[in-house]
């Protein structure tokens, strides 16, 4: 549909060339108002003042029935306004007949025999007014359609906005905006005193941002995830200074295994906000991979300070866990299990559990 | 703007974060010695112990966030103080903190010296005064 893109505007504005079936109408019922009128007097057709004052009292004679017709538009439409409208193309001409006889007969002071129910004149409007009224139904149907044509678009409008902003709430649990927006501010810091290390910053913020636009940025193979999170880690390091260490450990078989685009991230985000950001010396982020028994499983774990040195975070996850455990919720449901421990020797250790797939 | 060089507290976990601000504030000739924290609880003593005359403080830090170092020193005895942040998600906070200015990274020099430009008047008239020089004359 053409007006796909505009569909929020289409509505308040008719389309463009809806002027164009109401002003053909229009002429079709004037010319056909007036064409009973014409006199052929020496074989040239020519138009009395009195004759165009009856053809106004004709259309004049309408105006009931068209209002009707609105008023039905109005209160049935659907099947409603079809059923009003057959009603009213059998009963409107005849009585626009009788209301036009009756115009005439105050105008002229008195009602011709021909035009009195039953008479030749009466039946000749009749069967014309039965065409001009089924001109004016034609009409109306093309602006109701018109009009639900403008409502289905703006529907798809609708649900193309719920779509894109359901991508984005993806896309923000996959790439944060503070992570991006700090990153961009390193680049900037980094760009006159570190030109080299500002364009690495920036080949590697491409290469996550190319992974989270995607078309299918839905999930990759394990392989593809972990060099994703050296990316991230790569990105962190210069952000953090060099105390930060991210090693993987992963078995063969669990590499090509699908799992969440960027799920890895967050988890060692969190690990190194736990381990690495407030200890002078730096920490270390440990990520194992393996597949048990059609289950992927991905553990980080860091070597921060122990469970007895500080609390749980409130709640068990902190918005970036959360983030995390809403997504895999809506990608696998009951299918995943994500868990947080603190091991008894001491740091902080993140299971995730997906379906081998 | 006259008198002695200004006292300024650069507050970020992230060091490439606070050497931004600290270049940018390099450009300002009003300001004396630079001193920089890297977390909340970092801030809060610096800020008790060193009465910095102005904060550039950042909002997102693990444990105590920006707000948290407000309120633990009290608004009453908190420096003029400009939040800079990545994420435009604060802001009206901020103005509720009555932070003197808003900068969002990465910070643009202009907007910066703005924002500096205020944050000194602000010092230098304190309270009330500090307002008044802050929205103008």
């Amino acid at each position: 549909m053409g007006a796909h893109h505009q569909g929020v505007t289409t509505t308040d504005s008719p389309p463009r060339g809806a002027w164009a079936a109401p002003v053909l109408a229009g002429l079709v019922l004037a010319l056909s108002a007036v064409a009973p009128f014409v006199r052929f007097g020496d074989g040239v057709p020519s138009v009395g003042g009195a004759d165009v004052v009856a053809a106004a009292l004709s259309v004049a004679a309408w105006a009931p029935f068209v209002a009707a017709l609105a008023w039905l538009g109005r209160r049935a439409p659907g099947r409603g306004a079809w059923l009003g409208g057959a009603v009213l193309l059998l009963v409107a001409p005849p009585l626009h007949t009788l209301l036009f006889a009756a115009l005439m007969g105050i105008v002229a002071g008195g009602v011709p025999p021909a035009m009195r129910p039953g008479g030749p004149v009466f039946l000749v409007f009749t069967l014309l007014g039965a065409l001009q009224f089924l001109v004016v139904l034609a009409v109306a149907e093309a602006r109701r359609a018109a009009r639900a044509a403008a409502g289905l678009a703006l529907e798809h409008a609708w649900m193309e906005a719920e779509l894109t902003k359901a991508r984005l709430d993806a896309l923000r649990a996959q790439l944060e905006p503070h992570f991006l927006f700090n990153t961009l501010n390193s680049v900037a810091v980094l760009a006159p005193t570190d030109p080299a290390g500002a364009q690495a910053m920036v080949r590697r913020l491409s290469e996550l941002l190319r992974a989270v636009l995607a078309d299918d940025a839905m999930t990759v193979p394990l392989r593809r995830e972990l060099e994703l999170l050296e990316a991230y880690v790569d990105i962190q390091r210069v952000r953090f200074g060099d105390r930060l260490r991210v090693t993987a450990e992963v078995d063969a078989d669990a590499l090509e295994c699908r799992v969440p685009t960027l799920v890895l991230q967050p988890l060692v985000e969190n690990a190194i906000r736990h381990a690495v950001e407030r200890r002078e010396g730096g920490g270390h982020v440990r990520v194992r991979g393996r597949v048990d028994r059609g289950r992927v499983l991905l553990d980080v774990t860091d070597d921060g300070p122990d469970a007895a040195d500080e609390p749980p975070p409130a709640g068990g996850f902190g918005v970036g866990l959360r983030n995390t455990a809403s997504r895999l919720g809506a990608l696998y449901g009951a299918a995943h299990a994500l868990r947080l421990t603190r091991p008894e020797q001491g740091g902080c250790a993140v299971r995730l559990e997906l379906p081998a797939r | 703007m006259s008198g002695a060089a200004l006292d300024v507290l650069v507050v970020d976990d992230e060091p490439l974060a606070r050497a931004g601000v600290r270049a940018l504030l390099a450009e300002q000739p009003e300001v004396g010695a630079v001193r920089e924290a890297r977390d909340g609880e970092a801030a809060v003593a610096a800020i008790r112990e060193r009465r910095p005359d102005l904060v550039f403080l950042d909002v997102q830090m693990p444990r105590l966030d920006g707000f948290g170092v407000v309120e633990a020193v009290g608004a009453g005895a908190m420096p003029p103080v400009v939040f800079v942040t990545a994420y435009d998600a604060h802001a009206v906070r901020a103005f509720e903190v009555h932070a003197v200015d808003y900068l969002l990274k990465p910070v643009d020099p202009a907007r910066f010296r703005d924002a500096f430009v205020r944050a000194a008047r602000a010092a230098a008239g304190g309270g009330a005064a500090a307002l008044r020089a802050a929205t103008g004359s």
